[in-house]
């Protein structure tokens, strides 16, 4: 079994992206969140939790990618995957 | 570029071409062992070939990150854009606007002066200008524009790629060192657990050179003409070395050592002779006597890289051609002459090392037209 790497690197910026994301949501037009007129931990939590999801879906797509291609060749054993 | 006077760092373009694009960049890019380590973790020969050519895409757009910041940094004001009280006072009580002293005019920007350790007065260069203390750009850039959240984000990355560039150099340290030379030279055959302990001693010890380097580094205007000074003791003889070892097959070991320790004291003495304008004898050089100074700390770094760099080169040459020459069987699959060349597996072009590089190589011609 090999680790893709994709995955803990998407769940770890998707994790922060939520909570940033969520946090700068609940902060939103406090005073001391937007020191340069951009609600930045909003904005940069998604854009977080967005290159996470593509970094999940990526690797989604592989191990779908991977078991389609293997399953012919299932007779042959483990080993190839 | 034609003359040392005519650009800030007082180097002409044959001491910056040969001194940092030469010496120091091949000196670190092919022989530092923080770099060369992972294209040993490759799985195939292609993938570490591809290593440093995919590495050198970001770093190539390095100075993006450590510039733009820096340049921003110096030119934004400490109070534009601070809409909150509370943090006009955070962001201007360390500023240069706040600084007290009544001879220092105030300097624009959020890079504080640089102060004297013991005095608390801002230092001042040979033109009586506040020495800025470039070091804290970034952090102060950090505080001022990130609010609490994404301020929390931006200090873990910082420390986590402090600790992983820190934990990367104990590692090789702690290698180099208990394997390389403790188990190949002082005490080779012991059991596993001796070499354990010695690499956690070393560890330790490593921690702590890094530590009293620090106070060394204080003492340079930023990390990065300290950098460059250590790579030029350190990298810029090493890289003769590797150089001639891998395409001379006349090369000798004992060519190699002696070369290796006298690019090392050329450096030192090329150091130890010169001093940069405005400085004082200490670590910044001059210690054996000032012959003559340069008009920045770079502009001698690159010269002390050259001095280490060809006295290896020469050193290593005249002692390899007057000692034994090893038989070619020995030295096959170490040469590059007497080792069969790798054949690529890959079928995309991309994946292709030879490919890759041409990309890389118009990136850097492309970006070298551009900031020319």
């Amino acid at each position: 079994m090999r680790l893709d790497l994709r995955i803990p690197v998407g769940a770890l910026f998707a994790l922060i992206g939520v909570l940033l994301g969520v946090y700068g949501g609940a902060t939103l037009g406090q005073p001391g969140t937007t020191p340069t007129g951009v609600p930045i931990n909003l904005v940069w939590g998604l854009v977080l939790l967005a290159f996470g999801t593509a970094m999940l879906t990526l690797a989604r797509r592989a191990r779908r990618a991977a078991r389609g291609h293997a399953n012919p060749d299932a007779a042959r054993g483990p080993g190839i995957t | 570029m034609g003359s040392a006077s005519a650009n800030p760092v007082g180097v002409e373009w044959f001491g910056l071409v040969m001194g940092l694009g030469f010496v120091l960049s091949f000196g670190y890019w092919c022989t530092d062992f923080l770099v060369v380590q992972r294209a040993m973790a490759a799985n195939s020969m292609t993938a570490a070939r591809r290593t440093p050519l995919i590495a050198a895409v970001p770093k190539m757009l390095f100075p993006f990150l450590v510039i733009v910041p820096g340049m921003l940094a110096l030119v934004v004001s400490p109070t534009s854009g601070v809409r909150q009280a509370g943090q006009v006072v955070t962001a201007s009580a360390t500023s240069p606007t706040s600084s007290t002293s009544p001879t220092s005019a105030p300097a624009p920007g959020l890079v504080p002066p640089k102060r004297d350790a013991r005095t608390g007065e801002p230092l001042r260069d040979a033109h009586g200008h506040v020495v800025l203390d470039y070091d804290l750009a970034t952090p102060m850039m950090l505080v001022h524009f990130f609010p609490a959240g994404l301020l929390g984000l931006g200090l873990t990355a910082l420390l986590a790629s402090f600790m992983s560039g820190m934990a990367g150099n104990v590692t090789a340290f702690n290698t180099v060192w208990t394997y390389d030379l403790y188990q190949s030279y002082v005490r080779p055959g012991a059991p596993d657990a001796h070499y354990l302990a010695m690499g956690r001693l070393a560890t330790v010890f490593g921690v702590a050179i890094s530590v009293a380097a620090a106070y060394v580094a204080a003492s340079f205007n930023n990390i990065m003409d300290f950098l460059q000074l250590v790579f030029a003791f350190v990298n810029a003889p090493l890289f003769a070395t590797f150089a001639l070892g891998m395409f001379w097959k006349r090369a000798t070991g004992h060519g190699a050592f002696t070369g290796l320790l006298a690019g090392t004291l050329a450096a030192a003495i090329h150091h130890g002779l010169s001093l940069p304008a405005g400085a004082a004898v200490g670590v910044k050089g001059g210690y054996l006597g000032v012959v003559t100074t340069f008009p920045s700390e770079l502009a001698q770094t690159f010269w002390t890289a050259i001095a280490a760099w060809v006295t290896c080169f020469a050193v290593t040459i005249a002692v390899s051609l007057a000692t034994r020459p090893r038989p070619l069987e020995e030295l096959r699959g170490l040469v590059y002459g007497l080792t069969s060349k790798p054949t690529d597996d890959v079928r995309r072009w991309y994946e292709r090392p030879v490919s890759l590089a041409l990309l890389v190589l118009t990136g850097a011609v492309v970006l070298n037209a551009i900031f020319f």
